[in-house]
């Protein structure tokens, strides 16, 4: 009878092209998944068969072996060893780095004691010819007699159609009645003698069938290019010098590839809050939507080229190989700060975002260095915090040249990076001395080939990363901004409001200093005046008007929420088409001082550093460590740090 | 001799893994008796270290390396 979905597990070791197969096969329009574009948890997405039958692609993280020595690894045995778990396959596709078949066919076999059906891919094809080898398919499919095998190229579009027709083909010469021999999982997990005996067993068949199957006919290309490449990258002292120039040349890239489209999005935005603000009949709905929620989106849909250019960055260093080369320079340097060579990847992950970040922490096997590197990720400046120092240092930091050539801009901005990691760096120290060791950390790393990125995996990344930030921000940003627009725009103590109102008309003001102490004395006595006014004196200290509390207050939902909170407030009551950074700008207090002086927007820059300002990340956190203990320390302990920190700032500047 | 002492661009043999912990790892990568390793790569101040093993590139910290007892090939 036939089933009505099937599971289809895609298994197979790190560096075998799994995600391109995965990307292949699924298109990447709607990923399902918790956190899409991360390996390190399984990724889901259903899709149709071209005999119509419903298919299940299930992406299981990269792992040598089934029995697991990292968290990410732990996905794969975990369900494998219960034939009732809910994801547990009905079909593996095994994906085969063909340059690597020794190693990989070890978890091939390990698959298929389960009694799992397996439909073998053969990828990399076109790598191990330039290695000079070949593969002699039809002694492989005797070696290997109970499994459909494949060679594909997972970068060509066509093989998609080849890989479900051979799924179909598989389906339907398959009864799907076996029982599953999952205890040869359970058997072994206890008995380090017999999985060794077993493991080496499965290696011998696989080194056998390897030496039979390859043939050798031409010289070597491909590793010659990858090690003349090793010889420049991981250069004992060069490697770390073209290292540091890499990191620094992709920040010089984000900010300078992303000025123009910043610039479109930012007129589009104006453009369309000013035809609404006309178009739309006056009133409440018109206000909120034009002064609330368009400004308020726009100040975050501003930051998506910059996010998307960060991104691809990130994922070009991941796919040419060089990521791998930067955790294998910096181990050693890591190590004495309670971290990991492989902490390089959440670290630089999470100036993307920390929850990815946080995430690929997984392949770290050493739980303290796991966890060090889970707590300090936060402190990397991640995109979210782009916006906020944007417009701070647009409104505080002079135009100027430094030495005649450095924008001071651009100057803080590389500052506010650098204290970051510092700080990610000196934490781990720290931590490193209070936390004990639990087990060993194991490094033993590949150092894949390098190689042109896929484009596909590439743009998926990106797309699917970018449209994370805008969909989970804006989701944020618009229930913040409505909520906002009405404490703002409502007040409990309107006879008060009148009063003032009828007292300053009395006095002679010209008519634009009137309306705006008419809108300034409104938006203080509104609700979101009185709490703001109300915890004014916690912050002032550290050189903030009650707005900048407010805003303070929502970032702690997440970071970018600042600039929403900003323009909303700064909109409401006033007509005037200055753009949010001139309002923020001619801002004065009571007294006639600028709110917003180098002392003041220094140390809430210094404030967004330190402050572990982003709820996703806290609940990730919690998730990643199993206990409230760790988000909850963090929360705390950076924002005393924060506090103490843009305290000191304000003073020395002041 | 030590699989962490092998000079660059040497090969050897290897003659047993000496770790208990570390050693379905090993084996499950490549490193068992009777494999042959070249020294490809090395760090400053006893940092990792990559060896082709088997035609990829493998890296290991220097006290794994040093669990790998190794011998000598001209």
């Amino acid at each position: 009878m036939e089933k009505k979905q099937y599971k289809v597990a895609l298994i197979g070791n790190p560096n075998t092209g799994k995600s391109s197969v995965y990307n292949l096969l699924t298109n990447q329009n709607q990923p399902v998944g918790n956190f899409v574009g991360v390996t390190v948890d399984k990724k889901k997405h259903s899709i149709l068969s071209p005999k119509k039958r419903d298919i299940e692609i299930i992406d299981f993280p990269g792992t040598y072996s089934i029995f697991p020595q990292s968290e990410d690894e732990k996905v794969v045995f975990d369900i494998l060893k219960d034939s009732n778990h809910k994801d547990f396959p009905d079909i593996v596709l095994f994906i085969c780095n063909s340059t690597q078949i020794q190693r990989n066919l070890l978890l091939f076999f390990q698959l298929q004691q389960i009694g799992l059906p397996i439909v073998l891919l053969l990828n990399m094809t076109d790598k191990l010819r330039l290695m000079g080898k070949q593969i002699n398919y039809q002694l492989l499919q005797k070696s290997l007699p109970n499994c459909t095998i494949l060679p594909i190229n997972a970068r060509l579009k066509s093989d998609k159609d080849i890989i479900l027709n051979s799924l179909d083909n598989f389906i339907e010469n398959n009864s799907f009645t076996k029982t599953y021999n999952t205890d040869y999982l359970k058997n072994l997990d206890n008995q380090p003698e017999l999985k060794e005996q077993d493991t080496l067993d499965k290696i011998y068949k696989a080194k056998e069938i390897e030496s039979n199957v390859i043939i050798k006919n031409e010289k070597d290309k491909s590793s010659k290019f990858t090690k003349k490449l090793d010889n420049i990258l991981t250069h004992k002292i060069g490697g770390y010098i073209i290292l540091i120039s890499i990191l620094f040349g992709i920040f010089q890239i984000i900010f300078k590839l992303s000025e123009s489209p910043m610039e479109w999005i930012d007129s589009y935005f104006s453009y369309l809050s000013n035809v609404l603000n006309q178009t739309l009949p006056p009133g409440i709905l018109t206000d909120l939507i034009a002064q609330g929620l368009i400004p308020g989106l726009g100040g975050v849909l501003i930051f998506i080229p910059q996010i998307a250019i960060l991104f691809l960055c990130i994922g070009i260093l991941e796919e040419t190989g060089y990521m791998s080369r930067a955790v294998f320079l910096l181990d050693r340097w890591m190590r004495p700060l309670g971290l990991s060579g492989k902490s390089v990847v959440p670290l630089v992950s999470s100036i993307g975002c920390a929850i990815p970040g946080i995430l690929s922490t997984r392949t770290i096997s050493g739980e303290k260095n796991r966890l060090i590197s889970i707590l300090v990720a936060p402190f990397m400046s991640c995109s979210a915090r782009i916006p906020v120092y944007t417009i701070l240092i647009a409104v505080v930091i002079p135009d100027v040249y430094v030495l005649g050539f450095i924008n001071l801009k651009g100057l803080t901005l590389l500052f506010l990076y650098l204290l970051g990691t510092f700080m990610a760096l000196f934490a781990a120290w720290i931590l490193n001395l209070f936390i004990k060791e639990k087990n060993k950390d194991i490094f033993m790393l590949e150092l894949p080939f390098y190689g042109l990125p896929n484009l596909r995996n590439l743009l998926t990344t990106v797309y699917i990363k970018t449209k994370d930030f805008v969909i989970g921000a804006g989701k944020i940003i618009l229930a913040i901004s409505i909520l906002l627009w009405f404490l703002a725009s409502f007040s409990p103590v309107n006879d008060k409001i009148e009063n003032e109102i009828n007292h300053l008309k009395s006095s002679n003001l010209s008519t634009k200093e009137l309306e705006y102490k008419e809108s300034s004395i409104r938006l203080q006595n509104s609700y979101i005046g009185i709490i703001g006014k109300t915890i004014e004196p916690a912050i002032e200290p550290l050189g903030y008007d009650w707005k900048i509390g407010i805003a303070l207050i929502t970032s702690f939902a997440a970071r970018e929420v600042f600039v929403g909170t900003l323009s909303t407030i700064y909109s409401v009551g006033e007509d005037n088409e200055d753009s949010l950074i001139e309002k923020m700008k001619n801002d004065t207090r009571i007294d006639g001082k600028k709110v917003y002086t180098l002392a003041s927007g220094m140390s809430l820059m210094i404030f967004y550093v330190f402050a572990m300002q982003c709820m996703a990340t806290l609940a990730v956190v919690k998730r990643e460590t199993q206990t409230w203990k760790w988000p909850i320390i963090q929360l705390i302990s950076m924002g005393i740090l924060a506090y103490i920190t843009s305290w000191i700032t304000f003073i020395i500047l002041k | 001799m030590l699989l962490s002492e092998l000079p660059l661009g040497k090969k050897a043999k290897i003659k047993q893994l000496t770790c208990t912990d570390l050693r379905l790892k090993m084996i499950e990568m490549g490193l068992y008796e009777g494999v042959e390793v070249v020294k490809e790569l090395e760090t400053l101040a006893k940092g990792p270290m990559a060896f082709w093993v088997n035609d990829y590139l493998l890296s290991l910290r220097y006290s794994e390396a040093k669990m790998v007892e190794i011998e000598l090939i001209d």
